[in-house]
């Protein structure tokens, strides 16, 4: 099975970040934190003004800003605050460099 | 034989032997998965089994030649959308190197590890997932049956019951009522009646204003709850009413041929009904041993592999995920965590610890969408709520919140389809 996840310096930022949101469980598996991202936002769809946003060709530095701004009430998000909430900061990290790393390879196989 | 000959021979199955022998090798490596259910759950099972292992061979056995999407057949009840909308193309499936085939899943040989299709075809595996969705518990109310569904709809299965409800809605008089009959929860889709109720009270709105939406209701509360009241005071001020099953709002008998409505307490004669009757896990999980007496499938949180039967997984609808609901949106994340386990499994690995969610708009007019989350852990072998995850969108919130969440229920439908079916 490919090892579809890095770690990288996003991760050792988020844990100098204060850990809330999940905890006490064993970690869960980056694949299945981010696929979840993919049922709203699936790459494939073509997507205008008034839609669910595209992650497409967004930085893991700009996800992770964008996340963490939901988690903590900044921003206008009508739905993605209560999302955000549910994922300690380190758990956001590894999604959203994993969601531009993935995202970037399914480009360059032109799906 | 001469010399020559036979040195050729053997040096030939010498090259052969071997080469065969790997190759049979590959052939019993490459792990086979079976899928009963193309719907939701099934499809994403699918797709991301072939994504997270290209090595594994995966074939879905459906057995309706095309998969009509329950989500938005409200709209088109309530005059909003249309029934091309429902139909989804399992093309993707097949372009992912999905093996599809059509046919009926009549028997789950767990030791064998082996399913038989109507007709006796029988196809092997290493792991079965089977995504079945809902059947009907006929008789519950007493005298509503599928023979009963052609007078009183259920429109629970989109397709031709969704065309006739709307349909009847069309025929209907200015002035009628038109009842909705909810079955105790758990039931497919919990916010699905009062989506329902709001969209029929749309249309009634516009082009029978004297009529009337019924619920009765078998349950005390219900999913958005206070945001459905709110809407619906101020989108359809007594058009829409409801009894709880404290009120004594549980239809316990139908009666077709009268158009009545039998509670504890009264009877209702009304000129629709749309009768969503009781519900259990695919037939199939009931006849191969899989479902519980509740009519539901258990489960383990971590990996969705029965507790009756090793080798087993059972995901989305017919699955005991409380406290997850029974939607598309979880569907879908179920099968992606149970397809991480189960390309875990196969390659000798243990799998990791699964990351649920859930997701469901509603629409109450088509520029007024409201919405329940949570996100879901597993701790100590239990799905659960992730603390402070989760909720419902906010009251009293300005139109302009109302109509942004209104657009992403349709994006949503979009992404989730392409998400599932590729
Ligand atoms: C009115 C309504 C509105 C809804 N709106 C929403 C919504 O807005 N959002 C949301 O998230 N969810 C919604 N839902 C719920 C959603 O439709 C279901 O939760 C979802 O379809 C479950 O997926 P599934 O794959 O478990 O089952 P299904 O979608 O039912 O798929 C099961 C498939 O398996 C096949 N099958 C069954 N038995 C066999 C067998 N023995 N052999 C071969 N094939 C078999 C069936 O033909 C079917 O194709 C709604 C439901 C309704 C009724």
């Amino acid at each position: 099975m490919p090892i579809l996840y890095r770690s990288g310096w996003l991760c050792a930022l988020a844990m100098l970040l204060p850990i809330t949101g999940a905890a006490e469980s064993p970690p869960r598996s980056t694949e299945a934190l981010a696929f979840n991202c993919y049922t709203c936002h699936a790459p494939q769809v073509r997507r205008g003004k008034g839609d669910i946003s595209s992650l497409k060709g967004k930085s893991a530095a700009t996800l992770l800003q964008k996340l963490r701004d939901f988690k903590n009430g900044a921003g206008d998000a009508t739905l993605m605050s209560r999302i955000a909430r549910g994922y300690s900061d380190e758990e956001l990290a590894r999604i959203a460099e994993f969601l531009a790393d993935d995202l970037r390879a399914q480009d360059r196989k032109g799906r | 034989m001469k010399r020559r000959a036979f040195l050729q021979m053997t040096a030939t199955l010498a090259g052969m032997l071997p080469l065969s022998l790997r190759a049979r090798e590959e052939m019993r490596a490459r792990a086979r998965v079976v899928i009963v259910g193309g719907g939701f759950a099934g499809a994403t099972c699918a797709r991301y089994l072939r994504r997270l292992d290209p090595d594994i061979h995966v074939t879905v056995v459906d057995d309706q030649r095309e998969y009509l999407a329950c989500p938005l057949s409200n709209w088109v009840i309530g005059g909003v959308g249309s029934m091309t909308r429902l139909r989804v193309n399992r093309a993707g499936l097949t372009r992912a190197g999905v093996e599809q085939i059509r046919g009926r899943v009549e028997a789950v040989d767990g030791v064998g590890r082996q399913v038989t299709l109507a007709g006796g075809r029988r196809l092997g595996y290493d792991r079965l997932v089977v995504a079945p969705g809902v059947d009907f518990k006929w008789g519950s109310p007493e005298g509503y049956d599928a023979e009963a569904a052609k007078r009183m709809p259920h429109a629970w299965r989109a397709g031709p019951q969704t065309e006739l409800l709307r349909d009847q809605l069309r025929a209907m008089k200015n002035g009628g009522v038109v009842a909705i009959s909810v079955p105790a929860a758990p039931f497919r889709c919990p916010p699905g009646p009062y989506e329902r109720a709001s969209l029929i009270a749309h249309y009634l709105k516009q082009h029978k204003p004297r009529s009337k939406v019924l619920i009765l209701d078998a349950n005390d509360k219900f999913s958005k709850q206070p945001l459905f009241l709110e809407a619906w005071e101020a989108l359809y001020p007594g058009l829409i009413e409801r009894i709880s099953v404290t009120e004594g709002g549980a239809v316990r008998r139908v009666d077709v041929k009268t158009m009545t409505l039998h509670t504890e307490l009264e009877d209702h004669k009304v000129d629709v009904a749309n009768v969503i009757p009781a519900q259990t896990a695919g037939r199939l999980a009931l006849t191969s041993g899989l479902a519980e007496d509740s009519g539901w499938c258990a489960v383990d949180s971590d990996t969705f592999e029965s507790r009756r039967m090793p080798g087993v997984h059972v995901i989305g609808d017919a699955c005991i995920a409380n406290p997850m609901p029974k939607s598309a949106s979880a569907a879908n994340s179920q099968a992606k965590n149970c397809a991480l386990a189960i390309a875990a499994l196969v390659n000798g690995a243990a799998p990791g610890s699964p990351s649920l969610h859930n997701t469901c708009y509603s629409l109450v007019a088509p520029h007024y969408g409201i919405s329940v989350n949570e996100i879901f852990q597993v701790i100590d072998g239990k799905i659960t709520v992730v603390e402070g995850s989760g909720g419902i969108s906010p009251l009293s919130a300005a139109a302009e919140f109302r109509a942004r969440e209104a657009a992403y229920d349709r994006s949503w439908y979009q992404s989730i389809v392409a998400d599932s079916f590729g």
